[in-house]
């Protein structure tokens, strides 16, 4: 059943989806061949699209995380949705997937677009093919961390809405406090389960591009904290949704 | 033999609203039985808990042997008297959608009867007229052959044709024997030779709960009346 209504949150999503890559790739194509670019400028928009690509994705994981179940309740669909023979864990997890699947389309096709300016700069012949392939890396890994970044601002924000239905709070206010609440919790939560994983490294990589070094830092404690909060956050959210959730 | 649907002392609070107040009911197989009721009596409430949509703040509740979970609402059909379905579907393909979370539903015969209705199976959800897609609820209801039926306000805000449509096809599948349903409805008088069974509602409580016939003969009156006489308005 999960993949049928992954299926239906897809096809329901897809406009905003490609609204959403819309808008970048129209940013990259124009910041692409507005003029020439000289070969620290190619690293510059490239890190630009993806920079842009990223706040984008962030407000729209944030978006989906709080609408997707208030959406449904505001059509009355959600009422269908608990007639089926479904539950928590279905309707949650596939939510999730549907997202997880449109952030690895959006992430794949941003790290493309990232590269209009690059092959601008192939064409112009101001990019070896050995900086090329340290750009896509530098690239992959920044787009990679949005990517983890937004699947868990959707996971937190889609417990908000679920606690939100459940509690069912009176007038805007009360919404506003709740809110407030929930994302100071979730800061302590994450930085005491960081603090789990202290034994875990902070690596930073540097890395050779155009050449000036680039560090990069991978944070395996924070990593692993976002997992933890994930599986514990959807947990929840299933649990609630079960126990909780009405119309 | 065991009752399909048994409550007992069901109540529901919403904020300082209570919608039940201590329901008891024992449905047996194959009834078919009318809940009738001024609205917000407490009705679809009932219903709502039935199917598991809506919690009860406190009472019991066993519905074909088990509380109102993901397993047995395979066994009940469920039309909600809102406007539940997915808006931006394609008429077939929300019949596709909800055939697949069911094993006993008959696509073709979903079709055809969406076709003997006149809906366009390719128009969107959202572009059918109100009685158009209160007719694809029912419809999407009848294409299965569960144990229970549950309609909560089938015939109301719809234009008459429609409800003549709605009320031969729940007439046909009912005739068909063997299912529970329950029918909350207004509109008494379509549905009095169909009704095995009434139970009244009054502000969350059962106030009648009588077997047509004889409710016929002891008041030598049809239910209708009855009903005006209950919650009074115009004979």
């Amino acid at each position: 059943m999960i993949w049928r209504l992954t299926l239906k949150d897809l096809k329901e999503n897809y406009i905003s989806s490609l609204l959403l890559l819309g808008v970048i790739a129209a940013l990259s194509v124009y910041l692409s061949i507005s003029r020439r670019l000289t070969q620290p400028e190619v690293a510059m928009m490239a890190f630009i699209i993806a920079g842009l690509g990223g706040s984008l994705a962030i407000f729209y994981s944030i978006y989906r995380g709080f609408s997707c179940l208030k959406r449904e309740k505001d059509r009355n669909t959600l009422e269908f949705l608990m007639s089926l023979p479904t539950d928590g864990l279905e309707v949650v997890s596939a939510k999730f997937f549907a997202f997880f699947i449109e952030m690895v389309f959006f992430g794949l096709i941003l790290f493309a677009i990232s590269h209009f300016p690059v092959c601008k700069g192939i064409a112009q012949k101001v990019l070896s093919s050995q900086e090329l392939g340290e750009l896509s890396m530098l690239l992959l890994y920044i787009i990679l961390g949005i990517v983890l970044v937004s699947l868990l601002l959707f996971l937190v924000f889609q417990l908000f809405e679920i606690l939100n239905l459940s509690i069912k709070p009176k007038g805007f206010l009360w919404h506003v406090v709740l809110f407030i609440v929930y994302i100071y919790f979730t800061v302590k939560f994450f930085a005491l389960l960081k603090s789990f994983f202290e034994f875990l490294p902070v690596k930073t990589y540097e890395i050779v591009i155009f050449n000036e070094v680039a560090k990069l830092s991978i944070d395996y404690q924070g990593l692993a904290a976002g997992v933890l909060v994930s599986l514990i956050y959807v947990s929840l959210s299933i649990l609630i949704y079960n126990k909780k959730v009405e119309v | 033999m065991s009752p399909t649907i048994e409550v007992a002392n069901l109540y529901k609070k919403y904020g300082k609203i209570v919608a039940l107040a201590n329901v008891s009911l024992s449905i047996k197989e194959g009834q078919i039985v009318g809940l009738c009721g001024p609205n917000g009596s407490g009705k679809s409430t009932f219903l709502r808990i039935l199917t598991g949509i809506v919690k009860p703040t406190r009472g019991y509740i066993n519905i074909l042997g088990d509380r109102p979970s993901k397993a047995n609402r395979k066994a009940v059909a469920y039309v909600s008297e809102n406007d539940v379905f997915y808006k931006w579907m394609r008429v077939e393909d929300h019949l596709k959608f909800i055939a697949g979370f069911y094993e006993d539903f008959n696509i073709q015969k979903a079709f055809e009867l969406v076709k003997a209705e006149g809906i366009g199976p390719k128009l969107k959800v959202g572009e059918l007229s109100r009685g158009n897609r209160q007719r694809l609820k029912v419809i999407s209801a009848v294409s299965r052959s569960p144990r229970i039926l549950l309609l909560d306000e089938p015939f109301s805000g719809i234009d008459m044709v429609s409800r003549e449509r709605i009320m031969l096809m729940v007439r046909d599948f009912l005739f068909e024997g063997g299912r529970t349903a329950i029918i909350s409805t207004h509109f008494v008088e379509g549905l009095e030779g169909i009704l095995e069974r009434v139970v009244f509602f009054k502000e969350g409580n059962v106030v009648l709960d009588e077997i047509c016939e004889e409710l016929r003969i002891k008041y030598e009156k049809s239910v209708k009346s009855i009903y005006f006489e209950i919650f009074g308005g115009e004979k």
